[in-house]
């Protein structure tokens, strides 16, 4: 039996059960550069606290280095992955470890983002733990879904890898990068 | 031989307050960085106007006037508004757009060689976030700063294209950011 139900004519997203032959493999390596933009949702006290910065993101396997340069060339920041700890090196905070990406920025920068996924997402491929991927037409990733965070890709043209992905976290922190392959 | 700090001082406030305005092309890279090379436009407007346009490796457009500065990220649909006097503060843009009579009072001003035009500055606080910044001028106008950070970075800021003193429309300097934009105020 089909275990892929085929986008129709009219450019409807599919249901992805399985991996799909055509869809671009997760890139075991790649460098990529863009920006990154984070907002968190405004809350009784502040409004929506956040901030943007250039990043060139060089990847591994599992194991990854990101560079953050801020607005005007100031506040780079360091983040590497070794595959068990996560370390960030800045002006502001000096060194910082934690087991996981994720702790590690949050207790850097108070922001929320979903680092285990994005290479994945950025490779065009679902995360392991992804519920409900849709494809387009073209069997490319346009949106899915990861415990609170939901991910929508762009595409330029027909390019197989998206080129800005965006995603928002169900309490109202967001995500939004742009991707240089 | 070194001018002695006093004179220095003079000589890098005449000649940033013979700057009143000034637009360029701005080209910076930092050494060590994988990020590469940014380059776009600048233009700065006493006291406290500038306009810092980032066109490459991506888009990032900062206006600055008076306290506060808006930095907007078109592409990622996000427009960021933040004081000025905070990291920013004292930025290679804000010293060409700020008050020089003030710089001495922020900075530790030096001139390693009597007969050239370049001023190496060594911020007094303890917070600011880099050790040193240099401004080198040619014909009085200013063509390269280097920024050098506590991380042990250098980040060099080269200028062409430069036009003193220019006539700049205050419009250069508002900014409201787009309909549909995530708005952040810090």
């Amino acid at each position: 039996c089909q275990s892929l139900k085929t986008a129709n004519a009219t450019n409807q997203p599919t249901m992805m059960q399985g991996q799909n032959a055509d869809q671009p493999k997760k890139l075991e390596n790649f460098n990529i550069t863009g920006k990154i933009g984070v907002t968190t949702p405004a809350n009784d006290t502040a409004g929506s606290q956040g901030g943007s910065a250039f990043y060139a993101w060089g990847q591994e396997n599992d194991r990854f280095a990101i560079e953050l340069i801020g607005a005007l060339g100031i506040g780079k920041t360091n983040i590497e992955y070794n595959g068990q700890t996560a370390t960030l090196v800045s002006e502001k905070t000096g060194t910082l470890t934690a087991d996981d990406p994720e702790t590690l920025l949050q207790k850097a920068t108070g922001w929320k983002a979903p680092i285990s996924q994005l290479p994945y997402w950025i490779s065009g491929r679902p995360a392991p733990s992804d519920s409900a991927p849709q494809l387009d037409a073209q069997n490319r990733l346009i949106s899915s879904v990861n415990g609170e965070w939901r991910a929508s890709f762009t595409y330029k043209g027909n390019d197989k890898l998206p080129n800005k992905i965006s995603a928002v976290q169900s309490q109202g922190n967001k995500v939004v990068m742009t991707i240089n392959h | 031989a070194p001018a002695d700090n006093l004179t220095a001082a003079k000589r890098l406030n005449k000649l940033l307050t013979n700057t009143k305005s000034m637009t360029a092309n701005f080209s910076q890279t930092t050494k060590g960085a994988s990020s590469g090379t940014f380059s776009g436009a600048m233009n700065v407007q006493r006291p406290n106007n500038f306009r810092w346009e980032t066109k490459s490796p991506s888009e990032q457009l900062i206006v600055a006037n008076g306290n506060s500065m808006w930095i907007y990220d078109k592409d990622l649909e996000q427009a960021t508004k933040q004081n000025v006097d905070s990291q920013v503060g004292n930025t290679p843009a804000l010293l060409l757009s700020g008050d020089p009579s003030k710089i001495d009072k922020n900075f530790k001003i030096t001139q390693p060689y009597d007969n050239k035009n370049y001023y190496v500055l060594y911020p007094k606080s303890d917070s600011a976030s880099f050790k040193s910044l240099s401004i080198s001028f040619s014909g009085g106008k200013p063509v390269m700063m280097v920024l050098n950070d506590t991380l042990g970075q250098t980040t060099s800021i080269k200028f062409s294209n430069i036009k003193l003193n220019p006539s700049i429309s205050s419009s250069q300097f508002k900014f409201t950011p787009p309909k549909g934009v995530d708005v952040i105020n810090q």
